[in-house]
């Protein structure tokens, strides 16, 4: 609140000035903002949209100023602009302003501008392209300037605005000056998207601009866990309706979904299938294989799974248009469209009608098809199969997600589905219950001296399952014993594996999987006297995990919810009783809980202690709520049961 | 004995020539003209160990070719390089499916051949029309790229290509990586008026030379290479099979020794003063002065200044090591700041030695090697001081060396007639204490006990502590604090903290130790009993590194710097309650080296006087280095911590 206080009265300090250069000292905006290193003094975009003999001209200018607050700020003197092949660079310059030592600015311009391609998590092959810099002399109180422009070359392809960013942004403007027949449309999305001032000014010759300003919009933390930035950052995505040539034609661009699903058709339409043959030829022995539908569409959607390594190649409209079936059944590789493509083919010459491919927005996207119909919107491709009255799901990049599952990264999405060339319906991929993703460990131990002597078999479902499969998957078999050494391990570090059968773990992809292993936990119990105290809580992973949550603010997100329980069944060491048994406790929330129960049962103790989260994706207001849950619960495990010796 | 991998479908596993007849190599054409990469001479099965591996190399042969043109005194080379790898897991398949090859701007591939066998032996081969050009990218320079296509899981993966190479001083060569290479060879092939020295490290077979007609031949071969395994406390990665090239004549000029080196590099100590005079003595002015300051804290000024004020970069453009120009552009490389130092030293009139060394856990330097490969890193000592001055590694003060450099020997690059090296010395484990002074109170409630924590680190550990806090963004520090005081201890709270030395003033890091008092709220320390109460007290300590695991050792144990640790912790025992346990505290272990000096220590004891309970733990290891023989005592010493980590009293009521 208090940054907010001090951030209008700077406001209104700089409304009465012409700009922010050297008239504000850099140790005003230091006192203003202590705790910052840096600031984007300000940063804007000017986009021109022509209608230039029947062909849409888009050209972009922007600029951004930051200022060097204090040493520390000094190592960030790299400067880069991005660009791919449907952009064109031009003018390309950035400077440093730098104090002299007199209190006066001087100017140093870059001169050494190094064009590298960027390779990309997760694309093999791409085009996106960087120029690279570096700012010389930043030191303390210094300003860098950059100024560039953009040829967009598609008009798909206009490229959204942040006003803010994870700086302290004083001053943020984007514009867009349209021709009279370019029809613009636009979203604001993010934190702070109500503060942003809009405008429209009429122009000469029919022209409109239109103006955005963001003031002194706050910065955007970050935090493990969180939703995607796109979600925080307020940000502007404009996109063209229609425009009119200048022969009178309206060419639709992104007005509604039908207009961008026009487009996919089209680009879909352009595959370049060669002869399938030998991919027929495989299907048909797939098929004879093969005792039910059900079980045939399983196998071919996990042929591709196992089959097909994901290596993307994206550039220009490989990012867009799928290979050809044939090409990717025989390279044994492909990205997302080039799988969910191949699938559909395979499912059509098994014989199913109904398969169609799906393009989705993972998680991260915050958009809807019905409030952005541009490609943006989506990142992802996949198969839909309409099966038994029920439409599943198919994404075979997940190598290690079973079938029937979803991809923990889709759920709740909506999926804009191709039923034919000209037909589509947006459906909401379901959201998997808790139930269906299970950890269940069922321990018995005894106690022999000090140390714990127990057995335990392992349940697990749903995504709970597929995460091993995937921890597995970059694991070689002779680092199997490490891994399962420390995944397995209860109770304290000295925890190892006696013996285990990891037989039920190892056939990949089924929807739930059990192992089985005995282990021992040396110095575990505490015997003192004629007591012994153990605390039977051997997995304290669920509340480790939220040690950290006390300073969190922002929302909280799982991959997906899940319900796990430890029940453990502890013999009574031979001449001894019960001395203490904690109380039963529990509490339970909407969107999450627990239950800590303890039981006498004959010669044993069973302690049973469940967790449960019900959520995706955990709002902030209800961070603070969940933060005295943990407390409680990290109280609650803090009970230690005491055994005594029997005394005749 | 070796048992036949049981595979669902059978074939041979072949591999390429382990030694092709040498006439060919000798002949006058380019090997890589008439190289065929299905030339079959070796039959090699795969053993039960190799099947719990994610991939096995089968082949990892490189030749460097090299000719001379005396003419115009022009020289060509190429580079052929065939692997080949059989995939036995998804992790395999995904770090072998995807090739890049390093290549200049503008070069073209002279050969280039890739393909796939399934497991039900079908070919693939590589349709270079996928191949895709990669510029630039970030350090790595340019690459040819394409992926493999075709291969699955159990599928042998075979690739060969030739590009042009250029001649360089010298080159190191790794035979043994993270997977097990079951021939490695290697060639060098060069015409008769350029030579080339080789070293082998870590067991690698001997390389044989041959002389004859126009052509000069190196061949080295080695079988069944097991897998380097990532173990911790040791330099695996200088622990891999290797070699080093180095050009030791061209034509009539000599390369060879470390005169050459010393020659490579002197021009950053030669000219001082003559071209940057101005400028450098102007900024001394602006942040020295010589009326009220010695000499040593003129330099000690300057350092932190320089170091604060210059960005080090990568690159070699003259810009980045040209004197002048980087004190306007405030940007610098490598041998631009050990340039700006040497300068700064030269106009204090302080005498100094210029050493080249290299990273040990890198490489470890040789004075018997004489190599580029091992003057990779600089260091300014200066006689008058016992002191090392790092110039481009900006978290080290005038005084220690940094750690990875130092328990290695130096190159001195100053002129003269002998070559001179220079021992770096490591620090003593007592300038390298990390000690914490711990008082746990129960006077709020037995249940919600409150824990005083002191911790003073000094030299290595707390030069690295004082950098990581000085340079953390403003609003990063207190995270880094409370991670610092927190120290791995699960569900404890940070009440307040304060921060000591934590400044670049002073001299001597080693006997200033950068400070955390920190007071934190740890009831999760106390587990409730019925009546009684555990204390976990060994989580005091914060999380240790243990070693319980038990696997084989291959490595040595090399610790980052000598060390000593000591803890001391006191408790009252809460009114109306009598404490147990404290006999398990004691434990007393050593490593004793052959000359019956105790090298390594750990002792815990307590005392209890009235209500007052004092512990104390002290664990040390007094040199960096331990042989594999020593692992079981080592790891003893490392548990021991560990174990008390793991320490429970229990409170009972009276």
């Amino acid at each position: 609140m208090k940054k907010i206080l001090f951030a209008g009265l700077f406001v209104l300090l700089l409304n009465a000035q012409a700009s922010y250069s050297q008239d504000i000292s850099y140790v005003t905006y230091r006192n203003l903002f202590p705790e910052e290193d840096l600031l984007i003094l300000s940063k804007s975009s000017i986009v021109e949209i022509k209608i230039n003999k029947n062909v849409v001209e888009i050209k972009e200018e922007s600029s951004e100023r930051k200022i060097y607050l204090n040493e520390e700020a000094t190592r960030f003197n790299a400067g880069n602009v991005g660009y791919n092949s449907f952009e064109t660079l031009f003018e390309l310059e950035a400077n440093t302003r730098y104090l002299d030592g007199t209190g006066n600015y001087k100017r140093k311009k870059v001169s050494d501008f190094e064009t590298k391609d960027v390779v990309v998590n997760g694309i093999f092959y791409g085009d996106n392209k960087s120029k690279s810099f570096l700012f010389p002399n930043t030191s303390v109180g210094s300003i860098t300037e950059l100024n560039y422009g953009k040829i967009i070359k598609n008009p798909r392809f206009l490229n959204p605005f942040y006003f803010n960013s994870t700086l302290e942004t004083m001053d943020s403007s984007y514009e867009i000056i349209t021709d009279k027949d370019v029809k613009l449309g636009f979203k604001l999305f993010g934190d702070n998207a109500d503060n942003i001032e809009y405008e429209i000014e009429p122009l000469k010759r029919g022209k409109t601009r239109h103006i955005w300003k963001g003031n002194s919009l706050p910065k955007v933390e970050i935090e493990a866990n969180s939703l995607s930035q796109a979600h925080y950052r307020t940000h502007i995505i404009p996109y063209i309706e229609y425009y009119i040539t200048n022969k009178g034609d309206t060419v639709r661009i992104a007005g509604s979904v039908d207009d961008l699903y026009n487009w996919y058709s089209v680009l879909i339409d352009n595959i370049n299938d060669s002869d399938n043959s030998s991919l027929e030829q495989f299907v048909s022995e797939l098929k004879e294989q093969s005792l039910n539908d059900e079980e045939l569409i399983r196998t071919i959607y996990t042929w591709v799974q196992q089959n097909i390594n994901y290596i993307a190649f994206e550039d220009g409209y490989g990012g867009f248009i799928p290979r050809g079936s044939s090409l990717v059944f025989d390279r044994k590789y492909g990205d997302c469209k080039d799988m969910a493509y191949l699938l559909k083919t395979m499912l059509q010459m098994a014989g199913f009608e109904n398969v169609h491919l799906a393009w989705i927005g993972t998680r991260e996207r915050p958009y809807s098809y019905y409030e952005l119909p541009t490609p943006i919107t989506d990142n992802h491709m996949i198969a839909a199969i309409d099966f038994s009255d029920n439409l599943i799901y198919l994404d075979a990049t997940n190598s290690h997600t079973p079938y029937g599952l979803p991809s923990s990264f889709i759920q709740g999405k909506e999926a804009l589905i191709g039923k034919s060339f000209d037909d589509y319906e947006i459906l909401n991929v379901p959201v998997v219950e808790k139930e269906r993703n299970q950890r269940i460990d069922t321990t018995y131990f005894t106690i022999e001296g000090d140390s714990l002597i127990g057995l335990n078999k392992r349940y697990l479902s749903g995504y709970r399952r597929a995460d091993i499969d995937y921890a597995l998957k970059n694991i070689s078999p002779n680092k199997y014993d490490d891994f399962f050494n420390s995944y397995l391990s209860k109770g304290s570090n000295k925890f190892s594996i006696v013996s285990i059968d990891i037989s039920g773990i190892m056939e990949k992809r089924t929807m739930d999987a059990e192992l089985t292993y005995s282990f021992i936990i040396p110095n575990y119990a505490t015997a003192i006297r004629n007591k012994i105290y153990v605390d039977p809580i051997l997995n304290e992973d669920y509340v480790n995990a939220f040690q950290s949550f006390n300073e969190r603010t922002l929302d909280y997100v799982e991959d997906y919810k899940f319900l796990d329980r430890d029940v453990v069944h502890i013999t009574i060491p031979p001449g001894y009783e019960i001395d203490y048994l904690p109380k039963s406790k529990q509490s339970e929330y909407d969107d999450y809980g627990y239950s800590l129960s303890y039981q006498e049962n004959e010669n044993e103790v069973i302690v049973t202690f469940e967790v449960y989260h019900d959520f995706l994706v955990l709002d902030s207001d209800k961070v603070a709520a969940f933060k005295d849950h943990i407390a409680i619960l990290t109280d609650a495990i803090k009970e230690t049961i005491a055994f005594k010796r029997v005394t005749n | 004995m070796f048992h036949k991998l049981q595979l669902a479908f059978s074939f041979l596993i072949l591999c390429s020539t382990v030694l092709v007849a040498q006439e060919n190599y000798l002949s006058d054409e380019y090997i890589y003209k008439s190289y065929d990469w299905n030339a079959v001479e070796q039959e090699v099965e795969l053993t039960k160990t190799d099947s719990s591996e994610a991939a096995v190399i089968l082949l990892d042969r490189t030749i460097k070719e090299f000719r001379t043109k005396r003419f115009n005194q022009d020289i060509s080379g190429v580079i052929t390089r065939h692997f080949k790898v059989w995939i036995n897991t998804e992790e395999g398949l995904e770090n072998h499916n995807k090739v890049f090859i390093p290549i200049k701007d503008g070069q073209a591939i002279l050969e280039l051949k890739a393909r796939s066998i399934d497991p039900n032996g079908v070919v693939t081969d590589f349709d270079r029309r996928n191949l895709k050009d990669i510029s630039n990218v970030q350090e790595y320079g340019s690459f040819k790229i394409f992926a493999i296509e075709g291969a699955v899981t159990g599928s042998i993966i075979e690739y060969y290509y030739t590009v042009p190479l250029d001649l360089q001083y010298t080159y190191k060569e790794y035979a043994q990586g993270e997977y097990p290479v079951k021939h490695f060879s290697f060639l060098l092939k060069s015409t008769r008026d350029l030579h080339f020295h080789t070293y082998v490290n870590n067991g690698l077979n001997e390389g044989v030379y041959q002389e004859e007609g126009n052509f000069n031949l190196i061949t080295f071969e080695h079988q069944n290479i097991p897998p380097i395994k990532e173990e911790p406390y040791s330099t695996y990665r200088a622990n891999r099979m290797n070699m080093d090239i180095t050009l030791k004549k061209l034509f009539q000029t000599d390369f060879s020794g470390w005169s050459f080196v010393r020659e490579r590099y002197k021009f950053m100590i030669e000219n001082i003063g003559i071209r940057s005079s101005g400028g450098l003595k102007e900024y001394m002015t602006t942040y020295t002065n010589p009326r009220y300051q010695t000499t040593i804290e003129q330099l000690i000024q300057l350092e932190n200044v320089i170091k604060k004020d210059i960005n080090l970069v990568d690159g070699r453009a003259d810009d980045l090591s040209d004197v002048r120009i980087i004190l306007k552009n405030k940007n610098a490389n490598q041998l631009g700041m050990v340039r700006i130092f040497a300068e700064v030293l030269d106009k204090l009139k302080i005498d100094y030695e210029l050493l080249a060394t290299s990273n040990r856990y890198q490489n470890s330097f040789s004075a018997l090697k004489p190599s580029l490969a091992y003057a990779t890193d600089f260091l300014l000592y200066l006689p008058e001081y016992d002191a090392y001055l790092s110039p481009s590694d900006f978290r080290y003060r005038i005084g220690m060396a940094p750690y990875y450099l130092a328990n290695n020997d130096a190159l001195i690059i100053q002129d003269s007639k002998y070559d001179q090296f220079h021992f770096i010395k490591m620090n003593e484990m007592d300038n390298n204490l990390i000690e914490s002074t711990i008082t746990v109170d129960f006077e709020g409630g037995i249940d919600s006990p409150v824990m005083n924590k002191k911790n003073s680190w000094f030299g290595h550990r707390g030069t690295l502590l004082r950098y990581s806090y000085a340079n953390a963004p403003n609003e990063n520090k207190e995270d880094l604090i409370e991670s610092l005081a927190i120290s791995g201890i699960q569900g404890v709270d940070l009440i307040n903290s304060e921060v000591q030395n934590h400044k670049y003033n002073f001299f001597d890091a080693e006997s200033t130790p950068f400070v955390l008092d920190a007071k934190l709220e740890v009831s999760s320390l106390i587990n409730k009993a019925g009546r009684d109460y555990i204390f976990n007290i060994g989580e005091v300590i914060g999380s240790q590194t243990e070693l319980y695991q038990e696997t084989e050792r291959t490595n040595a144990i090399d610790l980052d710097y000598p060390i000593k640790y000591k803890h001391h912790i006191t408790f009252r025992i809460p009114d109306g309650y009598i404490v147990e346990g404290l006999e398990e505290v004691i434990e007393y272990h050593q490593i004793i080296d052959q000359d019956s000096t105790v090298v390594g220590e750990y002792s815990a004891d307590y005392e209890m006087n009235e209500n007052m309970v004092s512990i104390n733990v002290s664990e040390y290891y007094a040199k960096p280095h331990f042989s594999i023989e020593d692992y079981s005592k080592f790891r003893t010493l490392i548990n021991s911590a560990a174990d008390f980590n793991k320490l429970s009293l229990v409170f009972i009521k009276e």
